[in-house]
């Protein structure tokens, strides 16, 4: 028979363990053009302890190494993550060419490539980097967040903001903006939608997750998509003021 | 609150039919004419600041999307951060709508097919000539692009006759149109009066000053040497750049003198 913890009277009283309530989220800061001259558009993002940052550079010609592939109707979207050595628990000697973030990197060109519009400037190459620096959950979504920031910061034409969370279910309660130490306990549903229409882009799970949970999760996401898509817009907002104020 | 109440249901009753001419199907009458209500402009506010993905208006035949703006469906979504912009043009009953930076600068420049380029000659062979785009347009590029002119690409009449030496010098800043892409490569024309070289400088150092369609001349060594010229027009917002720069310098020494 099991025990009775602490924690799980926390649970009865909808109380999460860091403390929080089910549909709260960590605390966001963002900040838009931090390595303003270099490249064409940057930003970080951090959620709780995941930090983030994110750089657009070009559009610049093509580089060699891929002017073999591509169909040149279309600008060319080069989307490279690389997570630090010291993100993590465990210190990693080498991550740019590991599995997952081969992975990451492919999935978020994909990402990309949904939002800008392509046919604009056919022939010219659009780079971006997304630099995870500290590892607390939530490291995905808070990587597509970035990369829209660093976007828009760009002027790159795009359609809609992508903004992404993660959602779950566990003890009967859905919380969105999941930690690492929750993370360890139950499923992981990264969810990415589009600002506006609320079209969801991304769909990804780790760990088991019931059948019959999915749809209150989903709905459980998407409420926490705008209300990250507050934050972003409420970042962009201040850049715009700076915009502004440089004119007069 | 009477009248507002007799008039929705004279409507009601008073539903009047009429032929459409082009389908010949009978439509109600204020169904017919609603391409009246599309005409009727809204008052767009020109400077109001735009996020990507906000919805600015509808799109139909007398709205279209300009730069940092598209069309998706019914409607005009603005896809860039900046100020609203409208353009008008009352001959064809069309407003372009698009959204630019505040600096005057658009909001994401590249070259692109069918736009004329400034660009720098950088080297030469029998064949071809490689160059590099400055500017497209008016707007300088933040990151320099290779381009290449070929040799059929530089007269537009007697293509085989014309020979790349005879035609452009290593350094020379010429006008081009680009008209394709090959390997990532943009290809580049000099066909038209209004495009070749427009700035060569002599041996002596010196700008040389064109004498005729196809040779330059240096004003001091008086030496002539073969080349594409352009005949360059001057354009309204060029005029329009020269006066605010003058403007500006004016403003600017004023306050030294007090």
């Amino acid at each position: 028979m099991a025990y009775r913890t602490h924690l799980d009277d926390l649970w009865e009283q909808q109380i999460r363990p860091d403390g929080r309530t089910p549909h709260e989220l960590r605390n966001i800061t963002c900040q838009m053009g931090i390595f303003h001259p270099q490249a064409s558009g940057s930003a970080s993002f951090n959620i709780g302890n995941t930090k983030v940052m994110a750089a657009v550079y070009g559009p610049h010609e093509v580089r060699s190494s891929q002017k073999k592939h591509h169909n040149p109707d279309k600008m060319i979207i080069n989307c490279e993550y690389s997570s630090a050595t010291f993100s993590s628990n465990e210190r990693k000697s080498s991550t740019k060419a590991d599995r997952k973030s081969m992975e990451i990197s492919s999935n978020l060109r994909s990402v990309m490539e949904h939002i800008i519009i392509p046919d604009i400037f056919p022939g010219s190459q659009i780079d971006v980097y997304v630099e995870l620096l500290q590892d607390d959950g939530g490291s995905y979504s808070a990587c597509i967040n970035a990369a829209t920031l660093a976007l828009v910061d760009a002027g790159i034409p795009i359609r809609d903001y992508a903004v992404a969370i993660t959602a779950t279910m566990s003890h009967s309660v859905c919380m969105v903006d999941i930690n690492a130490q929750e993370r360890g306990q139950c499923a992981e549903l990264t969810i990415g939608v589009l600002a506006q229409s609320n079209e969801i882009i991304v769909l990804e799970l780790a760990n088991l997750l019931q059948n019959f949970y999915l749809k209150d999760v989903l709905d459980e996401g998407i409420k926490g998509c705008a209300a990250i898509y507050k934050i972003l817009e409420e970042a962009v907002r201040q850049k715009f003021n700076k915009m502004e104020q440089s004119l007069v | 609150m009477q009248k507002d109440s007799q008039s929705t249901q004279s409507t009601a009753e008073e539903e009047e039919y009429e032929i459409d001419p082009e389908e010949g199907v009978p439509v109600p009458k204020r169904l017919l004419y609603a391409d009246d209500k599309l005409k009727f402009k809204p008052k767009i506010l020109t400077g109001t600041p735009c996020m990507p993905g906000q919805r600015i208006c509808l799109a139909n035949e007398y709205f279209e999307a300009g730069e940092g703006a598209y069309e998706f469906g019914e409607s005009i979504y603005a896809s860039a951060l900046g100020f609203l912009q409208t353009e008008e043009f009352p001959e064809q009953e069309l407003t372009v709508v698009s959204v630019k930076r505040g600096d005057g600068k658009p909001p994401f420049t590249a070259p692109y097919v069918g736009a004329v380029v400034t660009c720098i000659v950088l080297s030469r062979t029998q064949k071809l000539c490689r160059c590099l785009i400055t500017h497209v347009g008016s707007v300088k590029l933040d990151d320099v692009v290779k381009g290449i002119i070929r040799r059929e690409y530089i007269h537009e009449k007697h293509r085989d006759l014309s020979e790349v030496e005879t035609s452009f010098g290593v350094g020379d800043t010429v006008l081009a149109r680009i008209v394709g892409i090959s390997d990532g490569d943009f290809i580049m024309s000099t066909g038209e009066d209004s495009l070749g070289v427009a700035t060569a400088i002599s041996s002596a150092g010196y700008y040389m000053v064109p004498v005729g369609w196809t040779r330059m001349e240096c004003p001091k060594t008086k030496e002539t040497l073969p080349r594409k010229v352009a005949k360059i027009v001057q354009d309204k917002n060029v005029e329009y750049w020269h006066r605010r720069n003058m403007i500006k310098k004016e403003s600017d020494a004023k306050p030294e003198k007090a």
